[in-house]
C-alpha cells in the first residue's frame, strides 16, 4: 500500500509523512510514509534491527522524528492529550511486569495508571482474565507464571484499558506455536471489536493473519500491502505448477512462455515437473488448460502454488536490496 | 472531577504497588527492620567505651634509683600505663614496639639530675608504633599526664622536706617564746642587764627564725589560696615574722635610766600575739599532706541531664537516622532504574500517567514503609534496649519523616541518574560513605571547614542526628531553623528528581 493508495483520509488512524529517525549518525527508520486505516490488523515484518520496534516508538510518541510528521488518533505523539493516550495499547517487546505482584495486582495497577478506578476496572479485568485464561491464576504471583502465561498477562494488560489503537511489539517472540495461534485468534477478535492493531513481528508466516503487511528492511518500509498481495508483488505475479505425462520440448515450452498471461522464464523442477508465474493464476489456469488440450498435451496436474511467506519475504527483501545496490551503483557511474 | 478521580486513582496505583512489592519480599523487609535494631544491639554488648591499658616497656641502660623509681612508680597514674618491664637497649625496645608486644617505648633520661642542676628540663623520650592519628593523640596524651605526674612526685618529695624543715622553724618559735617569757618576767622584775641579756638572745632567735622560714615559705605560698587575692597565710607568715623582728622589745635596745618598763612589757606582749600565731600558721602548714599540696585542685565532671548516659544511647539517634536515610535512599534509588531497566518506563510514557503522580505514588509508598520501619525500630530501641525518650514522640516523630522526605529526594536523584541498578547501589553506598565520615556519626562536623562542610550540610543525616539526639537524650524540642534546613533539602531533592523524572518520561 503505496501513499498514492493510502492518503491521509478521515477515518485513518495513523498518518506517517517522510518520517526518518536518526540516533548520533544512525538511521534507525528512513523516510517513512503510510496510513493506516482503523479497525484492521497491520503486520510489520523484517529482520532483526530493520526498524520496526523504532517505529512503533515513534508512532506511540517515545521518539521525536528527527524528520517528516506523524499524527496518530487525529495529534502528534510527542504532544498526545490524557484522552488520545486513554485511547492507546502498548506491549513492548520485553515483559513488563511486576514479579511481585500477583496476576490480579498486575491486572489492577495496568488500569489503574489510565485512571480507571476500582469499579469502573473489575468487569473489564474479569473478561480479560477470562480471554487470556489466567482466571483460574489470578491470585498468583507473576514470577511463578510459566512464560506463556507472562506473555498473556502482558496482552491482558495492555488491554486492561480497553484501547482503540493497539501496539503490539512482537508479542509472539519466544513463544511455542500453540500459544502463538491463540494470539492471533485473540487479535482477529480484537479486530472484530473494530479496534487497529499494529503488530511487530519475525514470524513471517504470521503475514498470513494480517490485513495488510508492512515490510521493513534496513529502516526502510520496502511496502505496506494486503496480505494476499504480498505474494504477487514478491514474485511479480501469481505462480502455477504444472506436471505432464511426459517431458515438454524446448519449443513447446517456448510456445508457452509466449502465452500472453505468461510473465518470464518458465523453471523446470523435475521431469514433466514445471513452474511458471502468471498475472493471476484464477484467470490463467483455465487458459493455460485449454491451450495444453488444443495442444495434445496430457496434464496430470496444473494448480496453483503457494510459496512458504518466508521465501516470499526473502524475495521481497533479497529484491529490495539488489534494487538498491544497483541504484547505488548508479549514482556512483554517473558521478 | 473525573481527572481529579483519574489523578488519585493513578497516585495510589504506585502506591500499592510500590508497598506489595516491598511486603512480598519478607527477607527484605525483616532485614530492614531488624538489621538496624541487631546493630544497636552488637555495639552496645561490645562497646567497651573506654580505652585498654598501654603496655608500656622503660628503657634504662643503668639501673639508677631515679630509673627504679619511675618504673616502680607507673601504678601511680592509674590504670592507663601497664607496666611491661624494663629493658636496656632502644633496640630491644623497637623490636617489642614492631611486634605490637607492646604499645609504648619510654626513654629514662639517663643524665636528669645533671640536667636540673644545670637548670634545664630532663625529657623523656616516648616512642610507639601507631599508624592511627586518633590513637596517636591518646598516646601523647598519656604521655603527658606520665610525665606530669612525675613532676608531682618530684614536688611531693619537696614539699614533705620543706614540712619537715617547718617543724625546725617550729622548735624556733618555741625556743622565740620561752626567751619572750623569760624576757618579760625580767623585765617586771626591773631586772635590765638579765632583760637585756634576753633581749639579745631573742633578737639572733627571730633572725634564725627569718631565714629557716624562707624556704617554707617558697613552698608555702604555692599552696597558699590567698595567694589570687593577694592575701592570705604566706603573707601574714611574712608580716608576723616583719612584725617581730622589727618590734621595738627586739629591735631597740632596752633604757637604763627607767623604772618602769610597762611599755617594753606591753611591747613583749604584743610580740608573743605574733609567735603564737605564727606558729598555730606553721602548724596549719605541717599539716597538710604533701600529696594533696601537689594536687590542691581537681576536677569532677557533673551532668546537669538526670541519666548516665552510655556509648550506645549516645550513639543509637545517629544510628537510627544514618539507617533510615540509607534504606530511603537505597528504595527509591533502585525504584525507578528497575522500572527503566524492566521496560515498565516505556509503558509509562506512553501512558496518560504523568511524571509528578508516578514521583508523589512512590513518594507516599517509601514514606510509609519508613514510617513503619521507624515506629518498630523506636520501639525495639525503647522497650529492647533502654534507650530513653526525654523529648516528645511528637517531635521525634517529624524529625523522622522530615528525614524519610529528604532521604527519598537524594535516592529518586539517584536513580534517574543510575544507567543500571548496580550503579544505582554503589551511588547508595557513596552517599553512606559521606554519611558515616561527614554526618557526625564519628567526626563531629563543626570540626570540618568549608567548602568540606558543605557536604554535612546537604545530608539529610547531619540535621537529623542533631534534632533527634536533643529530642531524645536532652529532652528538648527541635530548633525550628534545623528543621526548615532538613525540609528544605526535601523540597530542593524533590524539585530536582520531580524536574529529571519528567525529562525522562518525555519524547526523546
Amino acid at each position: 500500500m503505496t501513499e498514492q493508495q493510502f492518503a491521509p483520509t478521515p477515518g485513518m488512524v495513523i498518518t506517517a509523512r517522510n518520517v526518518s529517525k536518526y540516533f548520533a549518525k544512525e538511521i534507525a527508520v528512513n523516510q517513512l510514509t503510510f496510513t493506516i486505516p482503523q479497525g484492521k490488523i497491520i503486520g510489520l515484518i523484517g529482520p532483526s534491527g530493520c526498524g520496526k520496534t523504532t517505529t512503533v516508538r515513534l508512532l506511540t510518541g517515545i521518539y521525536r522524528p528527527s524528520k517528516g510528521e506523524i499524527q496518530v488518533l487525529g495529534g502528534d505523539p510527542r504532544h498526545f492529550t490524557s484522552s488520545q493516550r486513554e485511547r492507546i495499547g502498548y506491549m513492548t517487546q520485553l515483559f513488563t511486569l511486576f514479579p511481585d505482584l500477583t496476576v490480579r495486582e498486575n491486572m489492577d495497577f495496568a488500569s489503574s495508571i489510565y485512571g480507571k478506578g476500582l469499579i469502573r476496572r473489575q468487569k473489564r479485568i474479569k473478561t480479560l482474565l477470562n480471554f487470556v485464561e489466567l482466571t483460574e491464576n489470578r491470585n498468583k504471583l507473576t514470577r511463578n507464571l510459566s512464560g506463556g502465561m507472562q506473555r498473556r498477562l502482558a496482552l491482558a494488560a495492555t488491554l486492561a484499558h480497553d484501547p482503540d489503537l493497539i501496539f503490539l511489539d512482537e508479542p509472539t517472540a519466544g513463544i511455542d506455536p500453540i500459544l502463538r495461534r491463540k494470539f492471533w485468534d485473540y487479535f482477529i477478535e480484537l479486530k472484530n471489536e473494530g479496534k487497529t492493531l499494529l503488530i511487530t513481528t519475525q514470524y513471517v508466516n504470521e503475514a498470513s493473519y494480517c490485513d495488510y503487511v508492512g515490510v521493513m528492511d534496513a529502516g526502510r518500509l520496502i511496502m505496506l500491502e494486503p496480505a494476499n498481495q504480498l505474494m504477487k508483488i514478491a514474485f511479480s505475479g501469481e505462480i502455477l505448477d504444472l506436471v505432464t505425462t511426459t517431458a515438454l520440448g524446448p519449443q513447446v515450452l517456448d510456445a508457452i512462455q509466449a502465452l500472453p498471461f505468461i510473465r518470464g522464464e518458465i523453471d523446470q523442477i523435475g521431469r514433466g515437473k514445471y513452474r511458471m508465474t502468471v498475472d493471476e493464476a484464477s484467470r490463467s489456469l483455465p487458459q493455460l488448460m485449454s491451450w495444453l488440450d488444443e495442444q495434445g498435451i496430457t496434464v496430470e496436474k496444473l494448480e496453483p502454488f503457494l510459496p512458504p511467506y518466508d521465501d516470499v519475504f526473502v524475495k521481497v527483501i533479497q529484491d529490495n536490496r539488489d534494487k538498491q545496490a544497483t541504484r547505488a551503483e548508479e549514482i556512483g557511474k554517473e558521478s | 472531577m473525573n481527572r481529579v478521580n483519574a489523578f488519585f486513582v493513578r497516585l495510589f496505583a504506585f502506591f500499592f504497588k510500590e508497598m506489595a512489592e516491598v511486603i512480598r519480599q519478607p527477607k527484605l523487609f525483616i532485614t530492614l527492620i531488624l538489621g538496624p535494631f541487631l546493630i544497636m544491639l552488637l555495639f552496645g554488648i561490645g562497646y567497651r567505651g573506654t580505652q585498654p591499658p598501654l603496655r608500656t616497656v622503660f628503657v634504662a641502660p643503668h639501673e639508677t634509683a631515679l630509673s627504679k623509681a619511675i618504673a616502680e612508680n607507673v601504678a601511680l597514674v592509674g590504670s592507663t600505663i601497664q607496666y611491661a618491664g624494663t629493658v636496656q637497649t632502644m633496640d630491644e625496645m623497637t623490636a617489642m614496639l614492631k611486634s605490637r608486644s607492646v604499645d609504648l617505648g619510654v626513654v629514662i633520661p639517663e643524665d636528669a639530675y645533671e640536667k636540673i642542676r644545670q637548670n634545664q628540663q630532663a625529657e623523656f623520650k616516648v616512642y610507639n608504633n601507631e599508624i592511627n592519628p586518633i590513637q596517636l593523640n591518646y598516646l601523647s596524651y598519656v604521655a603527658q599526664i606520665y610525665v606530669d605526674e612525675l613532676n608531682r612526685q618530684v614536688i611531693s618529695k619537696v614539699a614533705e622536706q620543706t614540712q619537715a624543715d617547718a617543724q625546725k622553724v617550729s622548735g624556733y618559735i618555741d625556743k622565740a617564746l620561752e626567751i619572750n617569757a623569760r624576757y618579760k618576767a625580767q623585765l617586771q622584775a626591773g631586772d635590765q642587764a638579765g632583760a637585756s641579756a634576753s633581749q639579745a638572745e631573742l633578737r639572733q632567735n627571730v633572725s634564725s627564725l627569718d631565714q629557716a622560714i624562707g624556704a617554707t615559705l617558697a613552698v608555702l605560698s604555692t599552696v597558699d589560696p590567698g595567694i589570687s587575692t593577694g592575701g592570705g597565710q604566706t603573707a601574714s607568715v611574712q608580716n608576723d615574722i616583719t612584725t617581730v623582728k622589727d618590734s621595738k622589745s627586739v629591735a631597740q635596745d632596752i633604757p637604763t635610766d627607767k623604772k618602769d618598763y610597762s611599755a617594753e612589757i606591753a611591747n613583749v606582749d604584743e610580740n608573743e600575739v605574733v609567735l603564737k600565731r605564727l606558729k598555730a600558721n606553721l602548724s596549719d602548714f605541717s599539716a597538710i599532706s604533701p600529696y594533696l599540696m601537689t594536687r590542691i585542685f581537681i576536677s569532677k565532671n557533673y551532668s546537669i541531664n538526670a541519666i548516665d548516659f552510655t556509648m550506645m544511647m549516645y550513639f543509637t539517634p545517629v544510628v537510627i537516622m544514618l539507617l533510615l536515610q540509607h534504606i530511603m535512599v537505597t528504595l527509591a534509588a533502585l525504584s525507578i532504574v528497575r522500572e527503566r531497566r524492566s521496560g515498565t518506563m516505556e509503558l509509562f510514557r506512553v501512558s496518560p500517567i504523568k511524571a509528578g503522580e508516578v514521583l508523589v505514588g512512590k513518594y507516599m509508598s517509601y514514606m510509609v514503609i519508613g514510617i513503619f520501619i521507624a515506629a518498630v525500630l523506636g520501639a525495639l530501641v525503647y522497650y529492647g534496649l533502654k534507650v530513653p525518650m526525654l523529648g516528645s514522640w511528637r517531635d521525634a516523630a517529624l524529625i523522622t519523616l522530615a528525614l524519610l522526605f529528604s532521604s527519598l529526594g537524594y535516592g529518586f536523584i539517584i536513580s534517574l541518574m543510575a544507567g543500571t541498578e548496580s550503579q544505582a547501589v554503589q551511588f547508595s553506598m557513596i552517599s553512606l560513605l559521606l554519611s558515616v565520615f561527614f554526618g557526625g556519626l564519628f567526626l563531629d562536623f563543626r570540626n570540618l571547614v568549608y567548602p568540606v562542610k558543605a557536604i554535612s550540610e546537604v545530608l539529610p543525616v547531619t540535621y537529623g542526628t542533631q534534632m533527634l539526639q536533643d529530642t531524645m537524650l536532652r529532652g528538648l524540642s527541635f530548633s525550628l531553623i534545623t528543621m526548615l534546613k532538613l525540609l528544605g533539602i526535601g523540597v530542593v531533592t524533590f524539585i530536582i528528581a520531580l524536574l529529571m523524572m519528567r525529562r525522562k518520561m518525555a519524547t526523546e
